[in-house]
């Protein structure tokens, strides 16, 4: 494990969990799996035990440390590299849930994050409600809420009816449900706080008791059938384990089928244009309960696709606009809940293009309901014309668009909200039909890119897509590669970047053939480069003596050398950000100290919420003299600042390391 | 020497003539040499052939125990027969490497001559002008020789890119600038740059009561169905500026690599001689070049410029070139430049904490 992962992991956890349990999660780190009495004869002699019990305890409630007890009753801890590198990650998860399920499951998710994992009458206790299932309390401190700028403020303390807060236990498990339906929220059962390594040693056994009962798997063939079981059972055990709307939940069997959903919904989305909903939120708290003894937690691996999605998006409006990136976020919306996970370990596939088969397609009308319905789907492509309905500018005075002057030329109208949504609603057919085809003229778009954003699997005709992800994932990588190299080279070492990427090994002179430079120029890219472990060279000797001066050189770039070394620096840099930030924090730590001397002998002041440094919600301001607000506000803008860079960072490192899936260096 | 007998005259002449036009050296075997003489006895075309290359107007070649003959002007054959015996067999040595060259290494190495003395016959070979020095791209510190009036191969000029074996990068970059102009033109429709069409905070349903000024479509599917599928941004920053709005998928107008080749032989913004010698795999050359660089990007068999690249007006010079390029996480991070970053560590002598790199960031 790189040290400088665990230098990430333990700054975040020292500053959630307190110095014992950096202690205990570095030492598991460096050592692997141990039981307790190692632990303390480790690193932790000083310590007492039952510190150490405790600080393990809430490593464990918040799935930082999995445990397993083998047969002579040792427990094992290691820990959860996901799980501890996750802590970064929770502003981030809370706000893209909040993107795609509303402020309300965001908010739920951000306690669920502050707890570690609960089950769902624990959840629900948190919240209060009385005998009815209505909430009691009159303040919504718990479900902070989000403005642009990365602040939370959880403004409240008014009587009145808060939109935001959750008004009864029936609303809270319809969001359970949402979110884990959406698979951001997991059930949680024994096997999840196992370390995997633990759960494949006892599906090794398991298998081999049951099919191969004379302890033999010698042979290729046999190996393979073994490999088989194996893969079949955890799959089989990995699927008992996931949430099921139709086993999980009390009385599922009459729940609405999502097919039905996918009617109701398209049906509203056609005839609704500006898409104000006119029935009320309460009216859907009606469906079933889950037990209050299922035990729920965050599913970091699902925050890792929307993640991923996101990427994409910003990757394609790059190249081809945000209109046409527009409608890709719509393809990936419907088809980020049809993937499972970023990582699909189970199956096996003989090559690219099985993978690629294996992939999620989402039909064009799918795609079309996610469609946001203001995006002026015509605007992005040349000769395509309008599928808002009466076009023409005779149009104008009956229904209310208004023309822009500057895109009267280009025939683009401009829309205006009309309250009568017959009008302006697709109500027509044709309209509809329209709609599809311009969205269908982006989705080709896509496709025709170099890239491949999207394709269609399907016989001509079907309009069906499908995103390659694990082949743009490693577009991803190149591109957040090549980025680094710009700025640290400059442009003609992107050139022979992708060149050398393209072209395998050459020769420097080669190398500046193809680059249409002059040698010194690239002899100068070439070492610099090297230097920097961004390129190899190979030493070819030109005569049985090896001389040096002889020899020819070839240059090749190693992708996942590069990809490795970046994930690394990345995590340096995220490490020395937070000891930075520690660093600068104790300069302010007189006035953050009488903050929070305040806030304790205060509590009925307007209370607010940050996102803190690790991206865990954090409460901010307090009255406090003008001197120490300015004092404050420049910490604040210090602390902004390296968090800024922190989640720039970990974007690197969610590009480097999680998106492709085939990352075996987090393992437990 | 005996005077040349006229049909041997005759003979050279046609071969001469016959020569001339053609690149290169042009040799001929015997079959060749019956045909333009008309000469149909062996015994008398060999005489013949003996005959001028006493007179040092023929040479000899052989390639696959095949002999083949070929001319030399008059003047020089004038020349030659006023060089001795060591003059000779470097003026041999370096007439046989055609147009590549040979470098002078390897012609003291090859012709025996005394090493001294070769430097002395190049000189007066050079000023008597039957040979000269050139540059090879190839391997640009060694001094090559080559006939006078010999035109150097592509693989030893480099091509039309290169000026006497160095690259011209001006000429690159030059060209590489007129193809993003052209590519450009036929790549995307080019839009006045105007803001989005509306601006979504005086949209009236915006202000959703129920939900603080969340975009009113995602609540509706949220609330209806219960779906949990993603929605575009909610708070939305106002629209990125439409100025290059694509072709429909499908389209094939865009530029080749012919047709590349062929708007530059013919405008003239480049020097009419070099235009006229760019070949069409240099075209593709400067064209890979460019797709590295991201300026281009390949769909289907053409090109097109990627979106929102630039290109200065052809002719002019870059007065504003510095491309704005966006890092990441990593190269924006003082750490990510850092000099000392291999050295840096927690509690060691450079660390986080008393790092300059940080301070000057954090001011900045
Ligand atoms: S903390 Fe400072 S010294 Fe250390 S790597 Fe970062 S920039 Fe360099």
């Amino acid at each position: 494990m790189s040290s400088q992962l665990i230098e990430v992991c333990s700054q975040v956890i020292s500053y959630h969990y307190g110095e014992t349990s950096r202690q205990i999660f570095e030492a598991l780190a460096r050592n692997g799996r141990t039981t307790l009495e190692t632990l303390k004869a480790l690193k932790l002699r000083k310590t007492p035990l039952s510190r150490i019990k405790t600080s393990l305890a809430q490593l464990i409630q918040h799935r930082l440390v999995r445990h397993h007890t083998d047969d002579r009753s040792d427990t094992y801890y290691s820990v959860d590299w996901h799980g501890a590198y996750g802590l970064l990650r929770t502003g981030r998860t809370i706000l893209l849930i909040e993107s795609r399920l509303g402020e309300k499951a965001a908010g739920v998710v951000a306690m669920v994050l502050q707890i570690g994992h609960c089950t769902v009458g624990d959840l629900a206790g948190v919240f209060d409600f009385d005998e009815n299932g209505l909430s009691k309390r009159s303040n919504g401190a718990d479900t902070p809420v989000q403005n642009g700028n990365g602040q939370v403020n959880g403004d409240h303390g008014s009587g009145h009816h808060d939109p935001k807060q959750i008004g009864s236990l029936a609303e809270l498990h319809h969001i359970l449900r949402k979110l884990l339906r959406a698979g951001f929220l997991m059930k949680l059962g024994l096997r999840s706080f196992k370390p995997n390594a633990d759960i494949e040693d006892e599906i090794g056994t398991l298998v081999m008791e049951e099919n191969f009962p004379d302890g033999k798997i010698t042979g290729p063939k046999k190996q393979a059938e073994f490999k088989r079981s194996v893969d079949s059972l955890k799959r089989k055990w990995r699927d008992d384990a996931e949430y099921s709307e139709r086993r999980d939940v009390e009385g599922g069997a009459n729940l609405v089928r999502p097919g039905m959903d996918a009617n109701k919904r398209q049906k509203l989305n056609g005839g609704l244009a500006n898409g104000h909903s006119s029935h009320n939120d309460e009216a859907d708290f009606s469906g079933p309960k889950l037990p209050n003894d299922m035990s729920i937690g965050v599913n970091l691996d699902k925050c890792v696709v929307a993640m991923r999605s996101e990427h994409l998006v910003n990757h394609a409006q790059h190249y081809l606009g945000h209109i046409t990136a527009g409608v890709y976020r719509a393809l990936l919306s419907v088809l980020e809940p049809k993937v499972r996970s970023v990582r699909e370990d189970l199956v096996h596939y003989d090559d690219e293009d099985e993978e690629e088969e294996a992939q999620p397609v989402a039909s064009v009308m799918e795609i079309a309901e996610h469609v946001d319905p203001y995006l002026d789907l015509a605007a992005g492509i040349s000769g395509a014309k309008s599928h808002l309905p009466n076009g023409g500018p005779k149009a104008k005075r009956k229904v209310s668009i208004e023309y822009d002057n500057d895109f009267g030329d280009i025939g683009v109208k401009k829309e205006v909200d009309s309250d009568d949504e017959g009008t302006n609603g697709y109500s027509s057919m044709r309209s509809k039909n329209r709609r599809l085809d311009l969205i269908e003229q982006h989705l080709k778009l896509l496709e025709e890119h170099d890239k491949e954003f999207c394709r269609r699997p399907g016989a001509a005709g079907q309009s069906e897509w499908r995103v390659n992800f694990p082949v743009l994932s490693k577009t991803l990588v190149d591109a957040e590669i090549d980025t680094t190299i710009d700025r640290r080279f400059g442009p003609a070492a992107v050139r022979v970047a992708r060149m050398l990427r393209q072209e395998g090994k050459l020769e420097e002179k080669g190398v500046a053939q193809k680059c249409l430079k002059q040698v010194k120029d690239i002899r100068a890219i070439l070492a610099q480069m090297q230097a920097a472990g961004f390129l190899e060279s190979q030493e070819v000797p030109k005569d049985q003596y090896r001389q040096p001066t002889r020899s020819l050189y070839l240059w090749f770039f190693d992708k996942k050398k590069v990809a490795q070394l970046v994930l690394h620096q990345a995590y340096q840099g995220i490490a020395r950000c937070l000891q930075r930030m520690d660093v600068e924090q104790e300069k302010f730590q007189q006035i953050l100290d009488k903050r929070e001397r305040l806030r304790a002998t205060n509590p009925d002041a307007a209370r607010s919420f940050i996102i803190g440094k690790t991206g865990m919600l954090e409460e901010g301001g307090a009255p406090l003299s003008g001197v120490e607000k300015q004092q404050l506000a420049l910490w604040r803008e210090t602390q902004e600042k390296l968090l800024t860079q922190v989640r720039r960072l970990d974007d690197v490192v969610a590009v480097m390391r999680d998106f492709t899936g085939k990352d075996v260096t987090m393992t437990t | 020497m005996s005077k040349l007998s006229p049909e041997a005259s005759s003979l050279h002449e046609a071969t001469f003539a016959n020569a001339k036009g053609s690149e290169g050296v042009k040799s001929y075997a015997q079959q060749e040499l019956m045909k333009l003489s008309g000469i149909q006895e062996p015994g008398e075309l060999i005489r013949i052939v003996q005959e001028l290359v006493q007179h040092q107007l023929f040479r000899t070649l052989k390639a696959e125990r095949t002999l083949y003959w070929a001319p030399r002007s008059k003047e020089v054959a004038a020349s030659l027969s006023n060089l001795d015996n060591d003059e000779r067999l470097i003026y041999e040595a370096i007439e046989n490497s055609e147009t590549t060259g040979i470098w002078l290494k390897r012609l003291k190495q090859n012709t025996g001559v005394a090493p001294g003395n070769v430097n002395k016959i190049i000189k007066k070979l050079e000023s008597s002008q039957l040979i000269k020095s050139i540059k090879s791209v190839k391997s640009p510190a060694q001094r090559i020789y080559m006939l006078f009036h010999l035109a150097p191969a592509e693989d030893v000029t480099g091509g039309s890119f290169f000026d006497s074996g160095d690259l011209d990068e001006g000429l690159v970059e030059e060209l590489g600038n007129l193809i993003v102009f052209h590519v450009r033109s036929q790549s995307w429709v080019e839009v006045k740059p105007t803001r989005s069409r509306h601006d979504r905070n005086t949209s009236p349903v915006d202000v959703d009561a129920e939900d603080g000024g969340k975009a009113g479509t995602k609540r509706k599917r949220d609330s209806t169905t219960g779906d949990d599928a993603a929605a575009p941004n909610k708070r939305r920053q106002p629209e990125p500026v439409i100025t290059q709005v694509a072709f429909p998928a499908g389209s094939r107008g865009y530029p080749t690599a012919d047709s590349i080749h062929s708007f530059i032989t013919n405008s003239n913004a480049i020097r009419e001689s070099k235009a006229a010698s760019i070949t069409i795999r240099e075209v593709q050359e400067i064209l890979n070049v460019l797709v590295w660089d991201e300026k281009l990007e390949k769909v289907g068999n053409g090109y097109r410029t990627v979106m929102g690249v630039k290109f200065r007006p052809p002719g002019s010079y870059d007065a504003d070139g510095i491309e704005e390029i966006v890092g990441n996480g990593l190269t924006e991070a003082p750490c990510g430049r850092c000099p000392v970053f291999d050295l840096c560590a927690p509690g060691g002598p450079i660390n986080a904490g008393n790092c300059v790199y940080f301070e000057q960031w954090l001011k900045a």
